[in-house]
């Protein structure tokens, strides 16, 4: 048969965009060593432990809540009668639309020891300040609710999908719900939650903006916080340092990589061919009822009701006067020197990272599942490697090419597509499943009966390919998108001047006057009602081309 | 021979350790019907897909028309071979209507427009 080696020459190039980076990492190590000092000085010394420790224990940590938290919520929606379940529903997509870096604003503004809401609440009930946002339960905290929307994502499809009869018949045996919740449903759906789990934990693990925000001013650093310190903060910076770390780093999330592939290898190949949809039964909650509206209201009010309010509330009030409102805030927001650049830089970037990484994620996807070129596996390997990149290594390892490479910098500095690249690549992994999981489900029939009515391969996939890929190639561009505007992790070290994006300016303006919180406010309204506007519209698309968000 | 539409010789062919078509022979004069009957999993349908050039050989020939189009040296991609074939589930495409699936190969053929839609009518019609 007729190779077609396109595939294979996007799948190298995104391989050398993967690796050219990672090496010169090691050209930093090299510039370690060189001025005779042991890099196993630095890898056994008790700050590299801590820091280890530290990032392990706030990535567990917060999967462990959020996975709780989405499989709680998920079951109550989807199993129950629990009223408003529409409307609950919802969440995972109003959730989507708060930047963490927005979130970590608003739980400041709620939980700082000095003059967070929740402490002066207690001040004024006579009770001593107990909260403190900067630390590490603070940033446990953040990242748990932050992200249930995620987990709900993965966990909700393989409720939906579980038969029903199965928890049926353990009533019918005798047992109350709770009982067949513990002893049917949870250990049927294990394999799903700990997919959940483990992949929560590594977005743990290469998280930045809350140990950033949250973690490093009450003196908790984790490995990504390190990183950037020694490349941005120290002075004169020590890239050599933070090549180091960033290594260290890297060996971390790639053993979580492994064992979260390892895992998910089987429960994903189950979830390919389960499809029969069964009627779907729920159980009456009677009286139960509003206890489990409650318990989902009190996670919703967490994971997004209670930060975007504060942030709401607070854009239109002055500091110190809670009582007049004014739009004032809105005005110095968009008065901000390089707000508008910042808005069309992100949109720009985000777009332009969303609609290459789909591309290459078809193509990468089609050669990896269509074609029957050997070796073709090999492709799917390399497209989740990305997942074991936290976006501030990759940001930094992007970051020094660009300055090494002589005459790349000249032409690609002060530009966005440095961060278009960084974006584009660590969301490969997503893109890629999003695109594939799609691909799997039409089956070589379609494509064989077009090319015995004598079509070539450019017609198929044209009219039978592509348009049956619409939902996964929308999900894919709109998952990418949404996420490029909220990253700051990968971005924050490749932005310049001239390639300013909202994340970053966000962050400028919070670490140069910290009392602006109420311009910040009403910025971070402003962006996430855009980012609402973007998911609507998008999602409207999509529903009409035949893509749904809640697919993805 | 000469009058032979489709020729297939010594067909076989190898998933990993299965063989699952091993030497079938056998051809198809202009006009005839032949049945291949056999229990599943006898290799009826890697045969049909060999024909079809969806799948190449190990070893032995296909000819249609008299002209070789699969050995293990000469391979006609499906595109070029001009046959048709009936899917196991029937492989409808489900973003087309009926009448764009049925129209379909006779657009890819090139036919003019009343043409398709004169067959396609007729043929939708029973």
């Amino acid at each position: 048969m007729k190779e077609h080696r396109l595939p294979l020459i996007i799948s190298l190039i995104f391989f050398i965009l993967l690796i050219t980076p990672i090496f010169y990492l090691g050209i930093g190590i090299e510039m370690f060593i060189s001025e005779g000092k042991s890099p196993f000085e630095v890898i056994l010394s008790d700050r590299t432990f801590s820091l280890f420790g530290n990032t392990i224990i706030y990535a567990v940590g917060g999967a462990l809540i959020s996975t709780s938290m989405a499989f709680i919520y998920a079951w109550i929606i989807i199993r129950t009668d629990v009223p408003g379940r529409k409307l609950l529903e919802l969440l995972p997509v109003m959730a989507l639309t708060m930047p963490l870096l927005v979130k970590a604003f608003a739980w400041i503004i709620l939980f700082s020891p000095r003059r967070g809401i929740f402490n002066e609440l207690l001040v004024s009930l006579g009770i001593p300040k107990v909260f403190n946002i900067f630390s590490m339960e603070g940033m446990i905290f953040a990242l748990g609710v932050g992200g249930v929307p995620l987990a709900y994502l993965v966990i909700s499809p393989a409720i939906k999908s579980m038969d029903p009869s199965l928890e049926e018949a353990s009533r019918i045996i005798g047992h109350s719900i709770p009982k067949t919740l513990f002893k049917t449903t949870i250990p049927i759906l294990l394999p799903a939650i700990l997919s959940a789990f483990l992949l929560l934990t590594i977005i743990g693990l290469e998280n930045f903006d809350y140990p950033f925000m949250l973690g490093n001013p009450g003196g908790v650093d984790t490995l990504a916080t390190e990183v950037y310190y020694w490349a941005f903060e120290h002075i004169p910076p020590r890239y050599d340092n933070s090549a180091l770390i960033s290594l260290i780093y890297i060996v971390l999330t790639f053993i979580a990589v492994t064992i979260y592939i390892y895992v998910t290898r089987k429960a994903f190949k189950f979830m390919v061919v389960t499809g029969k949809v069964s009627q779907r039964t729920i159980h009456e909650l009677r009286n139960w009822k509003w206890l489990a509206f409650g318990i989902c209201f009190f996670i919703l009010l967490l994971s997004f009701l209670l930060p975007f309010s504060v942030l709401f509330l607070l854009s239109f009030t002055k500091y110190g006067n809670v009582y007049s409102l004014t739009l004032e805030n809105y005005v110095d927001a968009l008065n901000l020197p390089l707000f508008w650049d910042a808005t069309r830089n992100a949109i720009s970037m985000a777009a332009l990272s969303g609609f290459l990484g789909t591309l290459i994620a078809t193509i990468m996807a089609y050669a990896a599942l269509k074609s029957k070129v050997r070796g073709s596996r090999i492709i799917e390997y390399i497209s989740s490697i990305p997942l074991a990149f936290p976006g501030i290594v990759y940001g930094l390892a992007l970051y020094w090419t660009f300055l090494m490479l002589p005459g790349v910098s000249d032409v690609i500095y002060g530009t966005i597509w440095p961060l278009v690249i960084a974006l584009m690549v660590i969301r490969l992994p997503h893109s890629f499943r999003m695109v594939s999981s799609n691909l799997i489900q039409i089956s070589d029939e379609l494509e064989e009966a077009s090319s015995i009515t004598g079509a070539k391969l450019k017609y198929t996939l044209r009219r039978v390919v592509l348009p049956l890929l619409r939902g996964g190639l929308i999900n894919s561009f709109l998952y990418t998108f949404i996420n490029s505007i909220r990253e700051l992790g990968a971005v924050v070290l490749l932005v310049t001047p001239g390639s300013m994006v909202l994340m970053v300016l966000l962050l400028n303006l919070y670490s140069q006057h910290a009392t602006a919180l109420n311009t910040i406010a009403a910025a971070s309204v402003i962006i996430t009602g855009m980012i609402a506007a973007f998911l609507v519209i998008f999602n409207l698309i999509g529903r009409y081309f035949g893509g749904s968000l809640h697919e993805g | 021979m000469k009058d032979d539409v489709v020729e297939a010789r010594s067909l076989v062919k190898r998933f990993k350790d299965m063989i699952a078509v091993d030497g079938v022979s056998f051809s198809i004069k202009r006009g005839e019907v032949l049945s291949i009957i056999g229990p599943s999993g006898c290799g009826k349908t890697t045969t049909l897909r060999i024909i079809a050039g969806l799948e190449t050989v190990d070893e032995g020939e296909v000819y249609i028309d008299g002209n070789l189009v699969t050995s293990e040296k000469v391979f006609v991609p499906p595109e070029k071979r001009d046959l048709g074939l009936v899917f196991q589930s029937y492989a409808l495409w489900p973003h087309m209507t009926v009448y764009e699936n049925v129209a379909y190969g006779l657009k890819v053929r090139k036919f003019p427009k009343e043409e398709i839609d004169r067959k396609v009518n007729l043929i939708l019609r029973y």
